[in-house]
């Protein structure tokens, strides 16, 4: 049996319809100067990835789940520039979301977030993207519950940092 | 219920990223073709360096079974080499085939680290003694087919002989296996620090490193001084 070619045409357009997905995870896990390359690795192992995308689960959430492999994996087989721990307080200033857009609270949160340790930052990347608690579960291969307990933390956290009251419900 | 507001102003963002950043359909493109390039080479380098070793051990070997037809020690000898080399090419080619495979990004998180640490415990473990022992039957094969006396082949000192053999053998598997430690340490770290959602385990792996630094420079002079020893009794 012939192994079935990818159509590559397709490939590129579903790529470039969520090609938002790309831009954020650059911007949440890669340095400035990396970003560009993480950009292309990423693309890359989508591709390399796509014959084994078998159409049961959305497009969306399987690139979801490679540019966060490729992110978090990538960067640290390639010894690409993360964010550390012990960086984290001294980086402030570096943050690009936070230059270009000091006054607002969104460029604060993109600076909080780009701080958290990877499994958070994961975590609340895909519940900010609106995935459910079984997608987020599905990609990083954590329990729901864990990822229930998780948010939760991870959000106060936010909400204080960012002065954000509770929401109502 | 009210949207949360963290959501309100993640998609805030999200409208800005977009105004700055341009990537069209042929860049995509573009950017398959350069990767796929990049990647196929690191590949296509390690798979050609292993296979190279193992060819020119099956050629030397071959040329040495010939050399030594009629001493049947040496025959049995040249065939058990043979056979080992043979096994190493074929668990090397499957090494390099579930290589690609836990590379393969789209697994969960959790999954791709499990099973990347599986290849790093267990089958690449293998493949590192079996690259050792490769090298050491390219270098033994290389002797036996200069030092060919009417097939037979002498060894002044076996006691020498056996030392260095297995001190060749030593060093490349040394080498190896302390160039793969620390990538495999920082990915044990890795996955803990997912299981527990905290960075303090590379983070000490990280120190570790830096601590540990100055013996790599020792080591490096040492083997630089003790090479350029033996280049010197040699030229005397």
């Amino acid at each position: 049996m012939s192994k079935q070619v990818p159509d590559k045409a397709y490939f590129v357009e579903m790529v470039y319809t969520h090609m938002g997905i790309i831009y954020k995870i650059c911007n949440l896990y890669a340095a400035e100067e990396d970003r560009d390359d993480l950009k292309q690795e990423i693309v890359y192992q989508l591709w390399k990835s796509y014959p084994t995308y078998r159409g049961d689960s959305k497009f969306q959430s399987w690139m979801y789940r490679v540019a966060l492999n490729t992110a978090m994996l990538g960067l640290r087989a390639r010894k690409m520039k993360y964010t550390r721990l012990s960086d984290q307080e001294l980086t402030i200033s570096e943050d690009p979301y936070e230059t270009l857009d000091n006054d607002t609270r969104v460029g604060q949160l993109y600076g909080r977030i780009s701080k958290l340790k990877d499994l958070d930052k994961t975590i609340i990347f895909l519940y900010l993207e609106q995935c459910s608690y079984d997608e987020i579960a599905e990609i990083t291969g954590i329990s729901i519950k864990n990822v229930s307990v998780r948010l939760v933390r991870i959000r106060e956290k936010l909400r204080a940092r960012l002065h954000i009251q509770n929401p109502v419900s | 219920m009210k949207k949360d507001e963290l959501i309100h102003m993640w998609q805030e963002g999200n409208d800005r990223m977009y105004r700055d950043e341009k990537t069209d359909r042929d860049m995509i493109t573009q950017y398959l073709g350069e990767k796929t390039l990049k990647g196929n080479r690191s590949i296509n380098f390690n798979l050609v360096f292993y296979g190279a070793v193992q060819v020119a051990n099956i050629i030397m070997l071959s040329m040495n079974l010939a050399g030594y037809l009629n001493n049947p020690a040496m025959i049995w000898i040249l065939i058990s080499q043979l056979a080992i080399t043979i096994g190493a090419l074929v668990f090397g080619m499957d090494v390099f085939y579930k290589f690609r495979e836990i590379n393969n990004y789209s697994d969960t998180l959790q999954n791709l680290i499990r099973k990347q640490l599986w290849f790093y415990r267990r089958p690449y473990e293998v493949w590192l003694v079996l690259a050792s022992v490769s090298a050491i039957i390219l270098m033994t094969n290389v002797n036996l087919y200069i030092d060919n006396d009417n097939g037979s082949y002498v060894i002044n000192n076996k006691v020498m002989y056996v030392g260095v053999t297995l001190g060749a053998l030593l060093i490349i598997y040394g080498t190896q296996k302390a160039t793969s430690l620390l990538g495999l340490r920082r990915l044990k770290g890795y996955l803990a620090d997912l299981q527990q959602g905290a960075l303090d385990q590379s983070e000490r792996l990280e120190r570790s490193k830096r601590r540990h630094r100055w013996l790599w420079v020792v080591l490096f002079l040492l083997l630089t001084a003790s090479l350029i020893f033996g280049i010197l009794t040699a030229v005397k």
